[in-house]
């Protein structure tokens, strides 16, 4: 009992830290944009840039973004297209689609 | 591992995400509240039905519950007789199936979304305290109900932060229900340790009375 006590007093902590943690790092504005993860969607990206599914859907070359839901990793690995390619031309796009709009 | 789950979530969908919440209800260490975020996500950027995923996690969650109780409950026999041979286990037996009966309604609601690390257990201690079938399925439906709409909901309103809503409630979930754990633990602890001094009394009775 006194094993389990000290087990979830430690669990307790350690949750706490990792909640201190988290909410500095997410604090930083510097990353309130989530990076790309090769498990979205183009659907998903265009959603939480705030670009057209159209868009994005040209800069990954695969016409209309496709019903079945096809995720970054795969359409990468099929077109050979590097993620830091695509984060940069993405991030190109958003920065003059804000200065457009300025 | 969460990003390889994520892909999971995008390749398989509404049945992806049936399978995790009621695998989790069983004590299966798959992250269903996290996999509910990126699944409200993907329903708001179209890439799933928002409401085919609501029912295809609330369906899930609501029958692993059922399975769990249900091995709790036909489970326990074997495990009271072997607790029935010793006095001292068939007490401590009895206080956490009282506990389970007194506190079983909203012990099963609020740990199935507020301290949803602990629902698992839950579902096992309530089938094998003989908690009422009825009273727990109300309890476990409605509680049950609020997770799924607080995870997808919250995926689904805040698709572009769906990796921070992660990390923070992943961390708040754990935080409180270690901490409850702890509390439960202590007072058990200083209960049974009052109840040992008053057992074994030594030449300075009146003083160990007094603390």
């Amino acid at each position: 009992m006194s094993v389990a006590f000290v087990l979830a007093f430690l669990a307790t902590l350690f949750f706490g830290v990792r909640l201190i943690v988290f909410t500095f790092y997410w604090a930083d504005p510097e990353h309130r944009f989530q990076t790309l993860e090769g498990w979205m969607t183009p659907r998903y990206i265009a959603h939480s840039y705030g670009l057209p599914p159209e868009m994005v859907a040209g800069i990954l070359d695969i016409g209309q973004p496709a019903a079945h839901r096809r995720t970054l990793d795969e359409i990468l690995r099929e077109s050979g297209q590097s993620m830091a390619d695509f984060q940069r031309r993405l991030t190109e796009i958003t920065a003059s689609g804000a200065a457009d709009a300025q | 591992m969460t990003d390889f789950l994520f892909q999971l979530v995008a390749d398989y969908g509404t049945v992806f995400l049936f399978a995790v919440t009621f695998l989790s209800c069983l004590a299966v260490p798959v992250p269903a509240s996290l996999l509910m975020l990126s699944g409200g996500g993907f329903a708001a950027s179209g890439d799933l039905g928002l409401w085919s995923a609501v029912s295809a996690s609330y369906l899930g969650a609501v029958s692993g519950d059922q399975l769990g109780y249900m091995l709790g409950r036909h489970g326990s026999g074997a495990f009271r007789g072997f607790e029935g041979r010793h006095p001292k286990r068939a007490a401590a037996f009895q206080r956490a199936r009282n506990l389970t009966l007194t506190w079983g309604g909203s012990g099963v609601f609020f740990s199935r979304w507020l301290l949803s690390p602990l629902g698992p257990y839950v579902n096992f201690a309530s089938g094998a305290a003989g908690l009422h079938w009825g009273r727990y399925l109300a309890w476990g439906a409605a509680g049950e109900a609020i997770w799924v709409a607080l995870y997808i909901g919250l995926g689904y309103g805040f698709a572009s932060r769906v990796g921070e809503f992660a990390d923070l409630l992943g961390s708040a979930s754990g935080l409180l229900s270690a901490l409850a754990l702890t509390v439960g633990l202590g007072l058990w602890l200083r209960h049974a340790l009052r109840h040992h001094k008053f057992r074994k009394p030594t030449t300075r009775d009146t003083k160990t009375d007094e603390s």
